[in-house]
């Protein structure tokens, strides 16, 4: 299975990109002015992590009905952080539009709704995928804000 | 000392059945099911379950009555090491499904959500399940229907199996997958739906 990740320079992304040898969509390339490049060079069946916050649901839309998806979320969607209303929004936004197109989405799609330790902790991440990827029904993974 | 053991509410059909059979095969530990079968009924014997489950390693928390589940919560949640509570992903659409057993599901998902930011608490993983395969639904309540897709019973346990070595782990959500029959059926059960809240 053929494996895509946004957002893979540094952290998270880099970690989950080496884990699941991913093709990285990097520089000249740019997540919010060639979102439309960026989906038709991905291969239909794939697993594409959506781990850059940049366009995200934007990505989700176009990709849908084309591959699995790993959506990269927040706690900050249900817990809202005043210092970054936007981000708290987005998130939001996101999280429900995920929950409801999972119900139908004609391949699997995970939501993770990631608290800061968790982000830090890149290996339980990846551990979540692949066991998500074993048990695809699952749609949701939320993971502990009291560490 | 006594040994620690693994409690599970609800052993006797179902899920409660598919986890106790698991981890009679798997654990070494001391498996106790508590049922209505054999003298744990949620309500009635409350006490009693809250005495023996006390100390337990890891309480499964699978038994619904009403209020019941969320009183139980309550009273273990820092008397034993680990919690899973079997919650339900209908708790996302109480307007599809007016009923009682939305409302209980949505308490519970929020008490486990305030329970996760208690720097205090312990280890809590909360399943919004779907519709579960095999199960069967009382003739004498109308609000019940059986789902033409269903997530495996095999699928649930092997979740709490991998969490249980992975307690960062706070919820797990299965798809809840809205097919024509469920269409169906949500419209026969609440007469006064608007068509248009089911166009997911």
């Amino acid at each position: 299975m053929r494996f895509y990740i946004t957002g893979s320079t540094r952290g998270l992304g880099e970690f989950l990109a080496k884990y699941f040898s991913c093709k990285s969509f990097n520089k000249p390339l740019d997540i919010n002015s060639d979102i439309e490049s960026i989906c038709d060079s991905i291969e239909e069946g794939s697993v594409v992590i959506l781990n850059a916050h940049a366009s995200q649901l934007e990505y989700v839309e176009r990709l849908k009905d084309k591959c699995s998806l790993v959506v990269m979320g927040s706690i900050a969607a249900v817990n809202f952080d005043r210092e970054m209303p936007e981000y708290s929004k987005e998130k939001w936004e996101l999280e429900k539009t995920v929950q409801q197109l999972a119900l139908h989405s004609k391949y699997p799609m995970l939501y993770l709704q990631l608290t800061s330790s968790s982000y830090r902790n890149y290996r339980i991440v990846a551990n979540s995928i692949q066991f998500w990827l074993d048990n695809p029904d699952i749609t949701f993974i939320g993971y502990n804000i009291n560490e | 000392m006594s040994e620690k053991k693994i409690v599970i509410t609800g052993h006797t059909s179902g899920i409660g059945k598919a986890i106790y059979d698991k981890f009679n095969e798997i654990s070494c530990r001391e498996i106790v099911g508590m049922s209505r079968r054999n003298g744990y009924d949620i309500e009635m014997d409350f006490d009693k379950i809250v005495e023996e489950a006390t100390g337990a390693e890891f309480f499964i928390n699978n038994a619904y009555r009403d209020e019941q589940q969320l009183k139980l919560f309550h009273a273990l949640k820092d008397k034993v090491d680990m919690m899973v509570v079997m919650g339900s992903v209908s708790r996302h659409y109480p307007e599809l499904i007016p009923t009682d057993y939305v409302h209980d599901k949505q308490a519970l998902a929020e008490a486990c959500r305030l329970e996760s930011i208690n720097p205090n608490g312990i280890p809590i993983l909360h399943l919004d399940l779907s519709f579960i395969e095999g199960t069967t639904v009382s003739e004498n309540d109308p609000t019940a229907f059986i789902s033409d897709y269903n997530t495996s019973l095999e699928d649930i346990v092997d979740t709490i199996i991998f969490w249980a070595q992975k307690p960062s782990i706070r919820q797990v959500e299965f798809r809840w997958k809205l097919t024509d029959h469920v269409r169906k059926e949500l419209e026969r059960i609440n007469p006064n739906l608007d068509p248009s809240r089911i166009q997911f």
